[in-house]
């Protein structure tokens, strides 16, 4: 899946699945479940939570 | 969100029927000041380049979506609510630096207006910052 595919999917920018990827940017818990859900898997799964 | 067409279609014609009608009292019957007509052109020419994009939004699938990600991207939202809070700290600090250079060159009528402006602001910020906490 490309990041256009993937901002398709949930419904944003490519550029915010970049920042995203490059931790520019931290998704709202909206998002971060809506991409979690695209691949299928949880939160936890698909982001690492640093404190 | 969805947009609602309708709503800004009939939203945009009112504000070109308005600025029309300010441009053709002021400018063409001379029956208003100038400033008047000048502000309905605007408004003309806004309303004509908002209505072009409904346009454009009705016809091109491809053009309303992108547009819709535009409007409703929460980074973009994120970024653009930055940017405001950003302008509004500025602004704030830009006032005071030019408040204290009038006093300075006695020039009191500026430090008066600026005064306003800055104590304005500063109230406005502080009443929405206690109406959000309360609400949000």
């Amino acid at each position: 899946m490309t990041q256009k595919d993937l901002a398709d999917k949930v419904g944003v920018s490519r550029q915010t699945i970049i920042s995203i990827e490059k931790g520019n940017y931290t998704p709202s818990l909206l998002l971060a479940y809506r991409i979690a859900k695209t691949f299928g898997k949880t939160i936890e799964e698909v982001f690492i939570f640093e404190d | 969100m969805e947009i609602n067409l309708r709503h800004r279609t009939f939203s945009y014609v009112i504000i070109l029927i308005v600025g029309g009608m300010l441009f053709v009292l002021s400018e063409i019957l001379g029956r208003i000041d100038s400033f008047w007509g000048g502000l309905g052109l605007a408004l003309f020419i806004l309303a004509t380049l908002r209505l072009f994009q409904v346009l454009r939004l009705k016809t091109s699938k491809d053009y309303a979506k992108k547009w819709n990600i535009d409007v409703n991207d929460e980074r973009y939202i994120y970024i653009s609510k930055d940017a405001r809070s950003k302008a509004f700290y500025y602004s704030v600090i830009i006032e005071a630096i030019l408040m204290i250079i009038f006093t300075t060159l006695d020039m009191t009528e500026y430090t008066k207006i600026l005064s306003c402006l800055f104590v304005g602001q500063l109230l406005i910020y502080f009443i929405l910052y206690f109406v959000l906490r309360k609400t949000s």
